[in-house]
């Protein structure tokens, strides 16, 4: 008997680990405001080759739910004082999927891939309407999981623009 | 009379369209990237200041989604004695495959690299080469970092872009397609950059 109980302890313990493994929240998961001024400062940062003006944002909110690798994501954003306007996929990290961006996505996007390359960084990989390629979005996290930056890399080989979101 | 001499040109104008796109357009299964390609060095800038890439001729094998390269490369200028050390690696991977055993990835030194002679070399740090369209693939390692390729719609020359975790761009080594080695490398007309 008391075989069994140490058997189903030992049992519990170790799915409980697995379970909380599993459940540990993708650092991305949350509410992201665009921090305009850090923005501003890290563009001026970064190194060439990147274009003159950064592709202008006055307001973004993100949210990500992330769960068993899935990617939930709604964005509303507006330029300088133009409306605002929201857009929404669902991709999986790393299955080579195309999914469609719905809404009114910034720039000419159409369709993306998620690439996860480690726990801190991820890809966006796009195409535009016409189904060609429309550059890459990076989203590194910061080490303290506070803020994380995202810089749009254009078919060119020139940096978009960098941007920085604040968890809220 | 007027009508016919019309009807003839138009049918000339239409069918060379026609002629000029399907010779743009890659056969079912194949890739725009197969073939030679030699570096453009004037076109060429490494933006972290390493050394640049001065010689690259690359040559592509598309089959069954696994893309095949053998390239051989040399960077900077020559040394003191007047000798530029070349090196070359044949590697290859299957597209959009996440599962290494699937992507089989791999890289072999044929010489230079700093390497004894055909020593095939770690792919761990592979972690996806994706093709986005006909003219265009990219690659990503798995401490961030990676690069793409891709084509101008002439189909004569492409752009490396290699780039970092953090979204710094740290080389663009631009080439161009060559019947062989040692043919012009250059264009004959400037072209678009997208």
């Amino acid at each position: 008997m008391k075989h069994i109980v140490a058997s189903i302890i030992a049992l519990l313990i170790v799915v409980a680990g697995v379970w909380a493994q599993s459940g540990q929240a993708d650092q991305f998961n949350g509410t992201w405001k665009l921090n305009v001024a850090k923005s501003t400062t890290k563009w001026q940062a970064h190194p060439q080759p990147k274009v003159a003006e950064p592709q202008p944002q006055s307001f973004e909110l993100i949210t990500m739910s992330i769960a068993n690798d899935t990617l939930d994501y709604k964005v509303e954003y507006a330029r300088a004082n133009e409306r605002h306007r929201k857009a929404n996929y669902t991709a999986r990290y790393n299955d080579a999927r195309w999914q469609d961006i719905h809404g009114d996505p910034d720039g000419p996007l159409s369709t993306l891939t998620l690439v996860k390359t480690n726990d801190r960084t991820h890809y966006w990989v796009t195409r535009g309407k016409d189904g060609q390629f429309a550059g890459l979005v990076v989203r590194q996290m910061a080490e303290d999981g506070k803020s994380f930056t995202s810089v749009g890399l254009g078919g060119d080989g020139y940096v978009q623009y960098v941007r920085v979101f604040d968890k809220q | 009379m007027r009508r016919l001499v019309a009807f003839v040109g138009v049918a000339i104008l239409g069918l060379t369209i026609v002629a000029e796109t399907q010779e743009r357009r890659a056969p079912p299964g194949s890739d725009h990237f197969v073939g030679s390609w030699m570096i453009n060095p004037a076109k060429t800038i490494n933006w972290s200041g390493r050394d640049n890439t001065t010689f690259e001729f690359i040559q592509f094998k598309v089959e069954n989604d696994v893309q095949s390269r053998d390239v051989e490369t040399a960077y900077g200028v020559a040394d003191a004695e007047g000798t530029q050390k070349h090196n070359r690696r044949r590697n290859s991977v299957r597209f959009n495959e996440f599962d290494p055993v699937k992507a089989n990835a791999t890289d072999l030194s044929v010489f230079g690299n700093n390497q004894p002679p055909n020593t095939p070399m770690k792919t761990e740090n592979h972690l996806v080469t994706l093709k986005v369209d006909d003219r265009t693939h990219v690659s990503f390692n798995k401490n961030g970092g990676g690069f793409f390729r891709h084509m101008m719609p002439n189909l004569k020359e492409y752009v490396y872009v290699g780039f970092n975790a953090d979204g710094t761009v740290h080389l663009h080594r631009w080439s161009a397609r060559v019947k062989r080695a040692g043919d012009p490398n250059i264009p004959e007309s400037p072209s678009k950059t997208n």
